[in-house]
C-alpha cells in the first residue's frame, strides 16, 4: 500500500469505528433506560417506610434484615390483584417461622376501602396504604408486581404483572434466610 | 484520473481513445466531480474498504432512507407503549383494543418501536451514508478545485456544454466586464480562467452537516441527561414526587384556576349555547416546587422550597433543570359528599363525607347512626355488581347501614343521583344533596436539552440548502489557439440556459464595444 492508501485506510477505519461506537452505545443505552426505571433482580430493594393499617406501627424496609420480604403492589379495583390475596394470606402463615414477612402496598386512596376489604380476605399480614412513591421509587407502573426481597436487602426475584401461583412455593423458598 | 463512460474503468480519457474498451470518449465531461472519479471508486481490496464503499453509495443511502421511512411509519399505525392509558398492561391492551393486527404488533415490538435496537440501528446506518458518502465525494472535490489550472487541455474544453469560438483583441476591456460580473479571473499565459461562487459547491455537505446534527440531537435524546419527560396529576393542595429524580423533586400544587369564556359576553354567547357547555380560556396551577435530600419512599418528605411560581398553558416555567408545562386538568373531582338522612319521624341530618379518605362512623343530631360498609370511589355497574373503575373519586358510591335507636338496621347504597335499600325496607332514608369538588392539575416535567441541537442543525440544513440552490458555480476558460482566436468554453454546475444567456451578452458586450 502506498501512503496515502494507508492514511485513508487508517481514516476509514476510524471513521466507520467511531459509527459503530455510536450505534453500540446507543444500543447499550436503550437496554438500561428501561432497566434504571424498574428494580432488576440482584439490586438492593429501594427502602421504604409506610404504615401497617392494622397495628398502626411504621414499616420500614431497612429494618427487616435478616428477613425475606415478599413486597407485593396491589388495589382492591385490580382484579388479578384480589385472586393473589388468599394465596399470600396462605403462604405468609406457612413461612411465617422461615423469617419471610409479607407486605402488600395497596394504591387505593382511602384507607377505608382497604380495611374493609382486609376484614373480608380475613388477611393478617402487613398492608399498607402508598402514598404514589413506593410505586414510583420501585419502577412499578402497572399492578400488581410482586418483587421478592432476600434477607441481605437484594432483589432476588421481580413479578410485574400476576403471580403463576404454582411458583409462588419456588420463589418464597429463594428468600428464606 | 477519470472514468471511461463506456467500461468504467480508470482511465486517462483526455483525447485519446480509453486503453481498455477501446472506445474515444465523445459526449460531454460529466463534471459532477470535476470528472474525477469518487474515492471509493479507486481501490476496494479490504473488508474496509468494501464497507465504505457500500456506504459511499448514493443508491444505498436511498434504500437506508426508504427503510427508515417505512419504519417510521409502521410506528404510527398503532399508539406507541407510551400512550397507551396508564395503567393498562400492554400485552392485554393491544390485544383488547385491536385484535389479532394488535397482539402481533405488540409481540413484534413494534409498540416501542422508535426506541428499539433495529430502529437506532437503522438510523446509525443512514448516518453513515450521510457521512461517509459525504467524505468521499467533498475531499476529491475540494482538491480538484483548488489545484484547477488555468490552462486546461483543449479535449476538456471541447467537452464542455458551452464551446465559441472568438476573437478577442482587447483582453483587458473583456476581463473588466466579467469583474463587474463578480468573476474572479486568473491568468496563465495568454490563457485565462474567470470563476465565481465557487462556495456553491459545498451546500449539499453543509446541509449534510445539518442533518448530522439532527441524528446526532436524537442519539443524545437517549441519555437522561439530556432527556427527561415525564407526567404528574397533582390535585389541590396535593404535593407529588416527580418521577425519575431519585425522589428528590416534589412538586406542589396551591392552586388549580380554570378561566372560562365569559357567557354574557355577546361575542361568545352563541358559541357556548351551542357547545352546550363553558369552554376554558385559560388554565393556571400556582406551584412551588421543593427538593428533599435522603428521602425514604413513602415517609413524609423534608421539603425545602427551591421556587414558587405560576404555570399555565403555553408559559411553561423552569425550576431545578426542568421545564414545567400546564398539560391538562380534570374539572370536579369530588372532595365530599354531604347526605341528609330521614329518619321515621320525618326529623333530617345532614353529614359529610370525605371522599378521598372516609371515615367510618357517623353519630348524627336525629338520633340515627350510620356506618359506612363499603366505599366505591368511582363506581359502575358490570353484571349487577358494583365495582369502582379507578381509586379516584369521579363518582363516588358508598353502602351505608343506618340504625336508629330500635335495633332496626337499614342497609343503603348511595350515589350522587341513586339511592338503593338493600334491605328492601323503607324506614330511613338518605340521599346526596351537596357536594365539595376539586381540581386535578395535569404538568408536564421535561427536560431536553437537545433542542439547541436540533435549532443549530436546521438551521445549517437550511443555509446548505440555500449555499447550494440559489447560488451556481460558473467557470469560463478563455484558451488561446494558434490563430490568435481564442477558444471559449464555459461550466455551470446548474442552470445552464441561464448561464449560457450571461455568456452571450458578455461577448456581445464586448463586441459591440461598451462594457456589459
Amino acid at each position: 500500500m502506498t501512503s496515502t492508501r494507508k492514511k485513508r485506510f487508517y481514516i476509514r477505519l476510524t471513521v466507520l469505528a467511531a459509527l459503530a461506537g455510536l450505534v453500540l452505545t446507543a444500543g447499550w443505552q436503550l437496554l438500561v433506560e428501561g432497566k434504571s426505571e424498574k428494580v432488576e433482580n440482584g439490586e438492593k430493594a429501594p427502602d421504604f417506610m409506610l404504615t401497617d393499617l392494622q397495628t398502626g406501627e411504621a414499616f420500614k424496609l431497612s429494618e427487616m434484615k435478616g428477613k425475606g420480604v415478599l413486597v407485593n403492589f396491589w388495589a382492591t379495583y385490580c382484579e388479578p390483584c384480589k385472586q393473589e390475596m388468599p394465596l399470600f394470606e396462605e403462604a405468609s402463615n406457612t413461612y411465617e417461622n422461615d423469617n419471610v414477612i409479607f407486605a402488600a402496598i395497596s394504591e387505593d386512596e382511602s384507607k377505608l376501602v382497604i380495611d374493609r376489604f382486609r376484614e373480608r380476605y380475613k388477611l393478617s399480614f402487613p398492608i399498607m396504604r402508598d402514598n404514589g412513591q413506593v410505586m414510583e421509587a420501585y419502577g412499578v407502573n402497572a399492578l400488581p408486581a410482586t418483587f421478592f426481597i432476600r434477607a441481605d436487602g437484594t432483589v432476588s426475584r421481580t413479578v410485574y404483572g400476576p403471580l403463576q401461583t404454582d411458583r409462588l412455593e419456588d420463589y418464597l423458598d429463594e428468600i428464606v434466610p | 484520473m477519470q472514468q471511461c463512460p463506456f467500461c468504467k474503468g480508470e482511465n486517462n480519457l483526455v483525447g485519446g481513445p480509453c486503453p481498455r474498451c477501446g472506445r474515444r470518449l465523445t459526449e460531454k465531461l460529466d463534471m459532477r466531480y470535476e470528472g474525477t472519479i469518487r474515492r471509493s471508486q479507486q481501490y476496494n481490496r479490504t473488508l474496509i474498504d468494501k464497507v465504505w464503499r457500500f456506504f459511499s453509495s448514493v443508491r444505498n443511502g436511498m434504500y437506508i432512507l426508504l427503510l427508515t421511512l417505512l419504519a417510521t411509519a409502521v410506528g404510527t399505525i398503532l399508539p406507541q407503549r407510551a400512550y397507551i392509558p396508564i395503567g393498562r398492561l400492554p400485552g392485554e391492551f393491544y390485544a383488547a383494543e385491536y385484535g389479532v393486527f394488535g397482539r402481533w404488533y405488540h409481540y413484534l415490538g413494534l409498540d416501542q418501536l422508535y426506541s428499539s435496537w433495529w430502529y437506532m440501528t437503522l438510523l446509525g446506518l443512514l448516518g453513515a451514508s450521510i457521512l461517509i458518502a459525504s467524505i468521499d465525494r467533498f475531499f476529491p472535490l475540494r482538491r480538484a478545485l483548488r489545484m484547477q489550472p488555468v490552462k486546461r487541455r483543449e479535449h476538456f474544453l471541447r467537452s464542455q456544454l458551452y464551446v465559441r469560438h472568438s476573437v478577442i483583441d482587447d483582453r483587458e476591456r473583456l476581463m473588466k466586464n466579467l469583474r463587474a460580473r463578480r468573476y474572479r479571473i486568473r491568468q496563465d499565459g495568454d490563457d485565462y480562467l474567470a470563476e465565481k461562487n465557487r462556495f456553491a459547491r459545498w451546500g449539499p455537505y453543509v446541509n449534510h452537516v445539518g442533518l448530522l446534527l439532527v441524528l446526532l440531537g436524537a442519539f443524545l435524546r437517549l441519555f437522561p441527561f439530556f432527556y427527561q419527560d415525564e407526567f404528574i396529576w397533582i390535585r389541590d393542595g396535593e404535593t407529588v414526587v416527580v418521577p425519575d429524580t431519585n425522589q428528590s423533586l416534589f412538586i406542589k400544587n396551591e392552586q388549580f384556576i380554570v378561566d372560562t369564556y365569559d357567557t354574557d359576553d355577546p361575542k361568545f354567547k352563541a358559541a357556548i349555547e351551542q357547545e352546550g357547555r363553558m369552554i376554558p380560556k385559560n388554565f393556571t396551577t400556582d406551584i412551588t416546587v421543593f427538593e428533599a435530600e435522603d428521602h425514604i419512599a413513602g415517609d413524609t418528605p423534608d421539603l425545602k422550597p427551591l421556587k414558587q411560581m405560576q404555570v399555565a398553558v403555553n408559559h411553561p416555567v423552569h425550576a431545578a433543570g426542568f421545564t414545567i408545562y400546564q398539560s391538562g386538568y380534570q374539572l370536579h373531582e369530588f372532595s365530599s359528599l354531604t347526605l341528609r338522612t330521614e329518619n321515621q319521624d320525618g326529623s333530617t341530618a345532614d353529614f359529610r363525607v370525605d371522599t378521598e379518605n372516609p371515615q367510618a362512623m357517623y353519630e348524627l343530631d336525629n338520633g340515627l347512626h350510620a356506618e359506612l360498609i363499603d366505599y366505591y370511589p368511582d363506581y359502575r355497574l358490570e353484571e349487577g355488581k358494583v365495582i369502582t373503575e379507578t381509586k379516584y373519586p369521579r363518582n363516588p358510591a358508598f353502602v351505608f347501614d343506618i340504625e336508629g335507636n330500635d335495633d332496626h338496621k337499614e342497609r343503603l347504597f348511595v350515589a350522587i343521583d341513586d339511592v338503593v335499600s338493600e334491605t328492601g325496607t323503607n324506614r330511613y332514608s338518605i340521599r346526596a344533596v351537596d357536594y365539595d369538588t376539586h381540581h386535578v392539575s395535569g404538568l408536564s416535567v421535561k427536560r431536553d436539552l437537545t433542542l439547541p441541537i436540533f435549532l443549530l442543525g436546521g438551521v445549517i440544513f437550511m443555509i446548505g440548502l440555500m449555499q447550494g440552490l440559489y447560488w451556481q458555480h460558473r467557470r469560463i476558460w478563455l484558451r488561446r489557439q494558434a490563430d490568435g482566436s481564442y477558444l471559449i468554453a464555459g461550466h455551470t454546475n446548474k442552470h445552464a440556459s441561464s448561464f449560457e444567456r450571461e455568456v452571450e451578452r458578455l461577448l456581445d458586450g464586448y463586441k459591440k464595444g461598451g462594457s456589459s
